[in-house]
Formats: C-alpha cells, structure tokens, sequence
C-alpha cells in the first residue's frame, strides 16, 4: 500500500489523437489516485502534452474533492530525446517502484524497454497503444494491454457517459458494416470474374 | 468562457483542417501549410520554455525537499545549464564559433561535439539494450501456457526455421509456408486493427472537433 502509480502518456505530441485519448485516460486515473490518495508520477516528453496533462490532473483533483493533494511535482516533462526519455521512466520505475505502470499512448523502439523494465520491478502493468508495431512487446511484457481502437474506447466506458458511449456503439456499426461491404464486394468481384482475379 | 475559447478554436482550426485537405485551391492549401508548419513551430518554441521551467522546478523542489535520490537532481540541473551556456553562446557550427570559444587546445567542447560524443552514444547504448529484454520477452512469450501461446510459439518457430537455410533442408516448401504465415494471416489481422484504429481516430476527432469530447480540457465531460 501507499505505493505509487505511474502514468506514461507516450512520446508523441498533442498532434496524434493517441496522445489525446491517452489524456482522456489520465484524467480518469488520476480521478482515482486522488480518491485513494495514491500518488500519481506523470513523466512526459513534450511540453504541450505536459502542459495539458497538468491541467487534466489538476481538474480530475479538484473534481474528485481533492485539490489540496494535487502539486506541481506530479506532472513534469523530463526531455524530448526519446532514450533519454526512456532511461529516464526506467530510473523512476526501479526507484520509485511504482505499484501500477500505465504505457498508454503512442510509442515506438522504446516500448519493450519500458515495459520489461516495469515487468522486472514486479509492477501491475497496463498498456494501450494503436502502434500496430509495438502491440506484441506490450502484451508480451504488460498484464492488461489496450489494442489499437480499444484505446480510443476506454476513456469514454471509464467515464460512462452516455453520448461517449453511443459513439463507441456508431464505431461497432460502422465496422460491421465495413466488414460485410468487403466480404459483399469480395464476393461480387470473384463472381463476376473481374480483373481483380489475375493478382490472385 | 475559459472553456469556450479554446472549443471555438478547436472547432474552427479542425473544420479548416478537413476542408484544406479536400479543396485543392492554391490560397487555402498555403494557408493550411503556414498553420501546420509555421504556427505549429511557433507554438512549439514557447513550450519549449514552459518544458525547461518545468524541469528545473521538479529537481529544485526535490533538492529543496531532499527527496529521495535528491543528488541527482543536481546533475541535471549542472547539466542543463551548461549545455544550454555552450549552446546559445558558442555558436551554431564548429566553423563558426559564437562569444564564447568552445575549444581549448585539441579538446573541443562545442555543442555539436557534446551532442556527437555523449547524446548519440548514450541513445545508442539505450537502444541496444532492447536486444536483451527482447531475448526475456521471448522467453517469456514462448512459455507455451495456454493456446495462444502454443500458437505464437510454432508460428515464431516456422517462421524462424522459414528464414535460416536449415529450414529449406527439412522441407523445400517450408520457406514458402513461412513467407504465407507472415503475408496472409499476419497482414489479415494488421488490417483488422487498422480498421478498429482509423475508426477510432476519425470518431475521437469528430468528437473533439465538435466538443463532445473535453477530457483534454481537464474538464471531462462537464
């Protein structure tokens, strides 16, 4: 108990919706680390996304009625240089030993490195990304791993909202469809003999 | 209005950045190169200082508090000021040396030399370290516990044996069946994650380019 919890929002810039989502994530973590008065360490390696990610953890403070525990030392942007960055949340999490590691975001070669680091501490890990390439490090490594659209999903079923929710529901329609428009016109090209047929 | 001022932007910079992509006409295919080239800059530059004032906070209080591990707090904040020192001051190219001179005698101590002789091959060392816990991943991943371990297991073994010579020897095919496993069932499920992401990043910007979303607000849905 009284251990801390680490929140990795990945290494890209506000511009990638991955960080944004990740945010949206945040701020439902940290709602929890206030009410259970766990510290809460967010490393972050841009300064617009450590700008946001401040702002999102003070708000979630102060609406779980508890904005006397938030302070400036939870949320802080260590470098932009991605091993450095990465050297730098491995030394936090064999210091600090952090009882729960989040990795959610975008990453790239430093995804494994981060995350046998954590599994090595004996942490609680859980990852989300939608970097098709890291995926099978983090659910190597990690215990609970967010894949790809799951990511863009989990902070709007953490925060139950109704209108977050039914855009998840629109997301499973728009994909059923997806699938059965391929396998109709996958079909249909086979049937009628199209071009199609001489790259097979 | 602390709230609707930044919406309104978001809205606004979010539908130009859809119809820019979509009207070919030259005036505003310029207008959106300047904001994401031009404005992003500018914006990145003057958070660079909210970044550097956010480090040299988080070690001051920790020396201040004697956190644990404090010390090192120290070396990065000697390590920040110097090199920023040497950076502004001594000049972009080794060529062409600032106020400050960055050589004394044969030692050179230029910022595109510190950059070359400690950032690379610190980087470097950081990156070669993946060979090792990618080697205690595998281990680890190929513990065949349940199916689809047992699956990922004979899949990475085909495959392995697919690439090395050996594996032409055990059957001529073999190769093939392995170069099968990677471009067919491997790229069917790349794509069905693909499909999940962009779905997912069109119905997230949707949803902040239109407000329904505000968690990067800090404000959740309220």
């Amino acid at each position: 108990m009284g251990r801390a919890t680490l929140y990795v929002p990945g290494l890209s810039s506000m511009a990638d919706v991955a960080t944004i989502a990740s945010l949206n994530i945040l701020g439902e973590v940290a709602k929890k680390t206030a009410q259970f008065g766990t510290p809460l360490i967010v490393p972050t390696s841009d300064p617009i996304v450590y700008t946001v990610a401040r702002e999102v953890v003070k708000e979630s403070y102060t609406a779980a009625g508890r904005p006397d525990a938030f302070h400036q030392d939870i949320v802080f942007f260590v470098t932009d240089q991605q091993f450095a960055f990465a050297a730098a949340v491995d030394g936090i999490m064999t210091r600090e030993k952090p009882a729960t590691n989040f990795l959610i975001g975008m990453f790239w070669a430093e995804s494994l490195i981060l995350a046998e680091t954590g599994a090595a501490t004996g942490a609680i890990q859980i990852a989300g990304t939608d970097a098709i390439a890291q995926l099978p490090f983090f659910i190597t490594a990690c215990d609970y791993t967010l894949i790809g659209e799951e990511l863009y999903a989990a902070s709007a079923y953490i925060s139950r909202e109704p209108v977050l929710l039914g855009a998840i529901k629109a997301q499973d329609y728009a994909k059923a469809l997806i699938t059965i428009i391929i396998v109709a016109f996958s079909l249909i090209a086979l049937g009628l003999n199209l071009p199609v047929l001489k790259w097979l | 209005m602390q709230r609707r001022i930044p919406l309104i932007i978001v809205l606004l910079t979010g539908i130009f950045g859809a119809v820019a992509f979509f009207v070919p006409y030259p005036a505003i295919r310029n207008a959106d190169e300047i904001m994401r080239n031009d404005v992003q800059r500018i914006i990145t530059a003057f958070s660079l200082v909210l970044g550097v004032g956010s480090i040299v906070q988080h070690h001051l209080l920790k020396i201040r508090r004697k956190a644990q591990f404090w010390p090192y707090s120290y070396i990065t904040i000697v390590a920040l000021v110097i090199t920023a020192i040497i950076g502004v001051f001594g000049g972009i190219d080794v060529t062409r040396p600032g106020v400050l001179p960055t050589r004394v005698g044969n030692f050179s101590f230029h910022i595109q030399t510190i950059y070359s002789n400690m950032m690379v091959p610190l980087a470097a060392t950081m990156f070669s370290l993946l060979a090792f816990f990618m080697s205690s991943a595998a281990y680890r991943a190929f513990r065949a516990r349940n199916l689809e371990a047992t699956l990922l297991l004979l899949a990475a073994f085909i495959l392995m044996l697919g690439a090395v010579p050996l594996g032409r020897f055990i059957h001529h095919r073999l190769p093939a069946f392995a170069e099968w496993i990677l471009a067919v069932p491997n790229t069917a499920s790349k794509r069905g994650i693909l499909f999940g992401v962009e779905l997912g990043i069109f119905a997230t910007s949707l949803k902040i380019i239109l407000g329904i979303e505000r968690g990067w607000l800090g404000g959740g849905g309220k």
